[in-house]
């Protein structure tokens, strides 16, 4: 990508010791970094315990796409002095078709995914996973969302039954 | 396509500590996480559903029983009739929410 040679680049160091370099427009992305450099704005090497570089890699490969869609728009904004709206419209269609491959992942990596993005405040990422994680619950039934998140059932059967008699309604089929 | 799916490969070792042991056998993506995700990210979740979808996991495992009657916002649908939306309240105020609070 290109970058001007000006630019700040920031070190984020993995739970597992492994070193990512990346732009200070990046590492802004996350809130929790971007306060960081609010409060200290020589910092250029930032350890992030809570987080695997596998996670890391990921979040921002997320960064990098969002930061690269929002400086095109930008660029096709100061061209044409105003964004053409079906451009614009394009550019968001295919962010969101980004997003959602992107979001083909085990539900592992997704949980893993959630706890990086709630942790750096990537407010995008976090919607974007919280969502994909509430989309495998909906219309689903006990049973199914077991088998995706791979639950165990500690239940016993009386137990179950009571609480499906406590609130019927939200077992019966879905309309 | 996102770089990751061709360059990595879903592992893990979580940093994020589970409270759970691990046998070696076990496949590390099979594991549960979402039961133990922090309650503020489970309800996060939940929020982004239906009433009905919520509910609905009380009846996964002993842990998720009470999850959904701590949610601060319940999402009610249109097609909710105004008798439903009682019950659903009743049964928050007199069934769930007492036996949580006798337990604690």
């Amino acid at each position: 990508m290109a970058r001007s040679s000006t630019e700040n680049m920031i070190t984020l160091m993995s739970s597992d010791g492994e070193e990512f370099m990346v732009t200070e427009k990046v590492a802004r992305e996350c809130t929790t970094i971007r306060n960081m450099l609010e409060d200290d704005c020589v910092i250029t090497n930032i350890p992030l315990p809570n987080v695997t570089s596998d996670i890391l890699s990921m979040v921002i490969e997320y960064c990098m796409e969002h930061v690269a869609a929002a400086e095109k728009a930008a660029a096709e904004t100061a061209e044409k002095g105003s964004s053409s709206a079906p451009a614009a419209a394009k550019a968001n269609k295919d962010l969101e078709e980004w997003d959602k491959a992107f979001m083909n992942v085990d539900v592992y990596t997704l949980c893993d995914l959630i706890l990086a993005a709630n942790y750096l405040n990537v407010s995008g990422l976090l919607d974007l996973t919280i969502q994909t994680a509430a989309n495998l619950i909906k219309g689903k039934s006990p049973e199914q969302i077991r088998k995706t998140f791979h639950i165990q059932n500690d239940l016993s059967l009386e137990e179950e039954e009571k609480i499906r008699s406590q609130t019927p309604w939200a077992f019966e089929k879905s309309e | 396509t996102p770089l990751h799916q061709s360059l990595l490969t879903p592992k893990s070792t979580a940093a994020s500590s589970i409270a759970h042991a691990m046998t070696e056998a076990e496949v590390e993506t099979e594991v549960d996480r979402i039961s133990f995700l922090p309650l503020d990210i489970q309800l996060f979740i939940l929020s982004r559903l239906r009433i009905k979808d919520a509910v609905r996991t009380s009846a996964l495992a002993r842990s998720w029983r009470h999850i959904w009657t701590r949610m601060s916002c319940l999402r009610l649908n249109s097609k909710w009739d105004p008798l439903g939306d009682t019950c659903i309240t009743q049964n928050l105020v007199s069934s769930s929410w007492i036996q949580r609070v006798h337990r604690l």
